[in-house]
């Protein structure tokens, strides 16, 4: 389309303006004389409007087609070195999540293992074709990724089916995906494990008490820090700011590694809320072995850089023997003690262990193992019967946060812990952080490579009067029983409920018990030959045998004695 | 992709349209220097602005940088008249300022950026292949195509003109001075670009926009100079409402553009103003209605194209100082972004095409009511101040220097295109592998 000539070139004389510089002149004339433009053949500024019609349809088809693509995945069992450096996305289940700080601390390293759907994605290599086992594809997350990962509660957990981006790097035997942004990881299907964490703040927490629930609360600051613990608050109360005000609450988190953390940095905290104590009081009770549990956000204290203990910096295998020998080079620092023998089960929180070629378990009694008739002859003065468990400071090393009841004197374990001086006893002492078991008291840091007692039966003593001739010689287990009668410092009664028969106990300290006391009793169930009648006899060194059912448990608060239990021990030790 | 995250998507885009043609009113403003503004901005906000979704910046900077690219020549014409006794030649557009035809010739440059779109939205996407592939095999050749390039250059200094003088002494000074000084304009920049690239002059945190005090001392400060300089006269313009367009003049002007947008953002090193003027020659380009057109096109395709590669799926090409700046913060991963992608540029575009006649009536009417020198006086304090902002005292001596050379082909009218040497020349030695040694020689390795 093209703009006519003027009107008034209908007359030859008559003056037109210039449709270029507006200038007037000839309107006969097919050219400006002043600019040189041509009067005919011009396109209208509309009609050029018009051609941005393609481009605002192009949009519309654009957006829609934004809202209804949907992801190309590639096979993970596909790539192959060719694929080197390239940006791919991949889809799989994942079988394997680790994460932890990275080597700065300035954000997380989040490491998970995807395979195929089709090799079940369980972690398990399955052979296929040819016997060739596929290599997995390991997926990285590093530094501010990993951290906004957590932050936003998006690591994936084993079984989950994730659609995951980033850079390959392929090798003989090894397969590296490193993502770019947090973006790059989209849950396909969640796992049936995947624990859904739900977003609080310290003075949500403090007033709703959702025990028992797995929480995180996304941004708090550390007020204070321990061992294995941290205090914390919400950030942005009157002390963040610097103002006057009343500070706001505080919640403590156990069980966290706070390594290189100090008062003032903000941090990200997860785990179950539970109580603790005969205080009442609550907590966070968190896992150190999953750095995802306690991610540093910002860093605001003055606390000097260290290397993560639980992860980057080598855990020492130590004996005990080297432990004690040396202590001061230890001192303070994460060990592990991979072949250690329970020497005496403590009552509270603790067992003497020395190592596994040392000297074998004290009988207590002098004597050697009961004949497997069942039958015993008491020691009626009891001098040779269990003494208090004496710590020979050169052999033995105390080992605290243990369930006594759940270990015998004589079993085989791997320990790992802080080695720390015990000022109270000018002692050094193992003491074990609790790590996320999930049977009560049970921790992960203690592990038994060989059982003292492989055959324990638990049972009552109703069961046991009924049939005694069965369990003649068995080492039982009464999980629930109550304290009838006090003989004397060795010898006690029991029933399963008051009122009913009762059981003599035979070995174990009665100085802190008393009659009508909840307890847990184990022993090896014998016929005492002299009164021809039945009894549990405590091994030597089993000062757990009979323990007060609130103090059985883990300092952490996962038996009612918790922490305040810590405190008393101190007393008590 | 969510409806919602669209529809924040498109929002931006309009809202980064309309920023960039406020900011357009001030001439003498990169496209680049408008991201580092917007960048500024961004990062000290960033954590209050942590839970947004990057792709809603991105689609607010690509906007930014589609409206720009076809909106900022509309001020520099207006407000950034030419004085003849200033300059080695006048270039079209300032020909049509003085002839009072500005708008035409803004809307002929429009034109020329339609169709980079056109091509942009509806070719570029399909051609991801071919592209990738001819990326592959352009590769190993980078550093010979821009030796070639800086050969062009330096060639076309040539036929110099004969001297004018009253003496033969005079007449031999004249004839030789303006070619003399477009080499030494060439190689004063290339020793700055080779001292900018060895030594990291400004401060680490802002090493990201080292160049930027290099080319607003040797471009832009200088045109301002000039601009303050300058007693010419805008003649009243006419808001014309047709153009003149002949048969050949979109295919050979848009095709000249396109061909030197996509050489030089294939190439590093490369801007639009030496490409198009080889590609020019290759598309048999004449008249001034092709210049304007394929200036138009070539800057788009340039600023926009450039930016295209990184985001096209499998190309991730990082080329011009717009993608470096959105690689910091977001990095396209699904087909549903490149999609996102190409709606913002579709429709940033179109707004931009659309508002092109009434921008242009606005800056016409502007000129008129207000000394011209004003908008450049803006423009020198708000550069001034952002390379003080930016890359603090070492970026003012940087370009400060800058300037000094920016300068010389005003005044011993020579070609500016010189002082792309502060591209080129270190660029090519890197890549032929002559840069070590050759800044040993000036002590910088």
């Amino acid at each position: 389309m093209t703009v006519p000539a003027d009107s008034e070139s209908k007359n030859g004389n008559a003056q037109s303006p210039c449709p270029s510089c507006g200038r007037e002149y000839p309107a006969s004339e097919g050219r400006c004389r002043f600019c040189g433009s041509a009067r005919h053949g011009r396109t209208p500024t509309r009609q050029l409007m018009l051609w941005t019609y393609p481009l605002l349809l192009a949009a519309a088809y654009h957006l829609i087609a934004a809202w209804v693509a949907r992801p190309h995945y590639q096979a993970i069992s596909s790539l192959s070195e060719s694929d080197t450096f390239k940006r791919v996305r991949a889809q799989g289940r994942v079988s394997r999540v680790r994460t932890t700080l990275d080597a700065y601390r300035a954000g997380a390293l989040i490491e998970f293992t995807v395979l195929d759907e089709s090799d079940g994605g369980s972690g398990q290599m399955k052979p296929r074709g040819g016997g060739v086992k596929p290599v997995p594809l390991k997926v990285k997350a590093e530094g501010r990724i990993g951290t906004q990962l957590i932050e936003e509660d998006r690591v994936p957990v084993e079984g989950d089916v994730i659609g995951v981006v980033g850079t390959l790097y392929i090798g003989t035997g090894y397969r590296v995906l490193a993502m770019n942004s947090a973006a790059g990881c989209e849950l396909l299907q969640a796992s049936p494990n995947r624990i859904s964490y739900d977003p609080w703040t310290v003075k949500a927490l403090q007033g709703a008490k959702p025990l028992g629930k797995s929480v995180v609360i996304q941004r708090a600051v550390m007020v204070s820090r321990g061992r294995f613990d941290v205090t914390i608050r919400d950030p942005g109360d009157a002390q963040d700011s610097g103002g006057s005000g009343k500070p706001g609450p505080t919640l403590t988190v156990f069980g966290a590694d706070p390594v290189g953390l100090g008062a003032g940095d903000v941090v990200s905290v997860r785990g179950e809320l539970e109580t603790y104590g005969k205080s009442g009081g609550f907590q966070i009770r968190t896992s150190y072995k999953d750095a995802a549990n306690l991610v540093l956000l910002e860093k605001r204290s003055t606390a000097p850089f260290e290397q993560p203990t639980s992860v980057h910096r080598a855990v020492p295998r130590v004996s005990v023997a080297n432990l004690l020998k040396s202590p001061k080079a230890f001192s303070g620092r994460l060990v592990k003690i991979v072949r250690a023998r329970v020497v005496t089960c403590q009552s509270r929180f603790s067992i003497l262990v020395t190592d596994a070629d040392g000297p074998t378990v004290d009988d207590g009694d002098g004597s050697p193992e009961t004949p497997p008739s069942g039958a015993s002859e008491r020691n009626p003065s009891g001098q040779s019967g269990p003494k208090p468990g004496r710590l020979d400071p050169e052999r033995q090393l105390l080992v605290f946060g243990v369930d006594p009841t759940q270990y015998d004197p004589g079993d085989l374990l791997r320990l790992e812990g802080s080695f720390e001086h015990y000022p109270k006893g000018d002692s050094w002492q193992l003491k074990i952080p609790f790590s996320g078991g999930r049977r009560k008291g049970v921790t992960r840091n203690v592990r038994r490579i060989l059982a003292a007692i492989p055959d324990r039966k638990t049972t009552t003593i109703a069961q046991l009067l009924e049939d005694p001739d069965r369990f003649a010689g068995v080492h039982v287990r009464i999980k629930n029983a109550v304290i009838s009668q006090i003989h004397d410092e060795r010898l006690l009664e029991v029933s399963d409920v008051p009122g009913k028969p009762t059981m003599k106990v035979f070995g174990a300290s009665t100085r802190f018990l008393q009659v009508g006391q909840q307890v847990t009793v184990r022993g090896r169930f014998i016929q005492y030959a002299s009164e021809n009648t039945w009894e549990i006899k405590v091994r030597g060194g089993d000062y757990a045998a009979v323990l007060p059912l609130q103090d059985a448990g883990h300092p952490s608060g996962r038996g009612s004695g918790g922490r305040t239990g810590d405190k008393n021990k101190a007393v008590k030790r | 992709m969510s409806s919602l995250l669209l529809i924040g998507c498109a929002g931006a885009t309009v809202l980064g349209v309309f920023v960039a043609a406020l900011i357009s009113l001030i001439p003498g403003l990169h496209i680049y220097n408008v991201i580092a503004i917007t960048m500024l901005v961004y990062f000290a906000i960033m954590d209050a602005m942590s839970g947004m979704d990057p792709l809603l910046m991105t689609s607010f900077l690509l906007g930014m940088v589609v409206a720009f690219s076809m909106l900022f020549t509309v001020s520099s014409q207006y407000f950034q008249p030419t004085d003849e006794s200033f300059r080695s030649l006048v270039l079209p557009h300032e020909r049509f300022l003085l002839e009072g035809r500005a708008h035409e010739a803004v809307l002929l440059a429009g034109v020329g950026s339609l169709v980079a779109l056109y091509a942009i939205v509806f070719l570029l996407p399909v051609m991801i292949d071919p592209i990738m592939t001819f990326s592959r095999l352009l590769q190993p050749h980078h550093y010979w195509i821009v030796m070639t390039v800086i050969a062009f250059v330096l060639m076309t200094e040539w036929p110099k003109d004969h001297g004018v003088g009253w003496t033969a002494a005079q007449r031999l000074q004249d004839g030789w001075v303006q070619l003399l000084m477009g080499y030494f304009s060439f190689i004063g920049a290339g020793i700055l670009g080779i001292v900018v690239f060895n030594r990291t002059l400004v401060p680490l945190d802002a090493s990201f926009q080292s160049l930027m005090p290099l080319f607003v001392g040797l471009f832009a400060i200088p045109t301002y100079i000039m601009t303050f300089l300058t007693e010419t006269r805008v003649p009243s313009q006419h808001h014309c409402n047709s153009v003149e367009i002949q048969d050949l003049d979109i295919p050979r002007g848009s095709l000249s553009g396109l061909l030197a947008g996509i050489f030089a953002a294939m190439n590093p090193g490369l801007t639009p103003g030496p490409t198009l003027l080889m590609t020019g020659h290759i598309t048999a380009q004449s008249g001034e209605r092709q210049f304007l057109i394929g200036g138009g096109a070539g800057r788009l395709m340039y600023y926009v194209g450039a930016l295209v590669l990184f985001f096209l799926p499998g190309v991730y090409l990082r080329r011009g100082g717009a993608a470096i700046n959105i690689s910091l913060f977001f990095v396209p991963e699904t087909e549903a972004q490149f999609h996102v992608i190409t709606m913002v540029i579709a429709l940033s575009g179109a707004l931009s095409f659309l508002m092109l006649d009434r921008f242009s009536l606005v800056c016409a009417r502007l000129v008129a009511l207000i000394p011209y020198k004003f908008f450049s006086a803006v423009g020198l304090v708000l550069l001034t101040y952002l390379v003080y902002r930016v890359t603090g005292p070492e970026g003012l001596t940087i370009m400060g220097a800058a300037t000094i050379l920016g300068v010389v082909p005003n005044v011993w009218h020579t070609r500016r295109i010189n002082l792309l040497a502060v591209l080129l020349v270190p660029i090519a030695l890197n890549m032929g592998g002559y840069g070590p040694a050759v800044a040993k020689i000036f002590a910088l390795y």
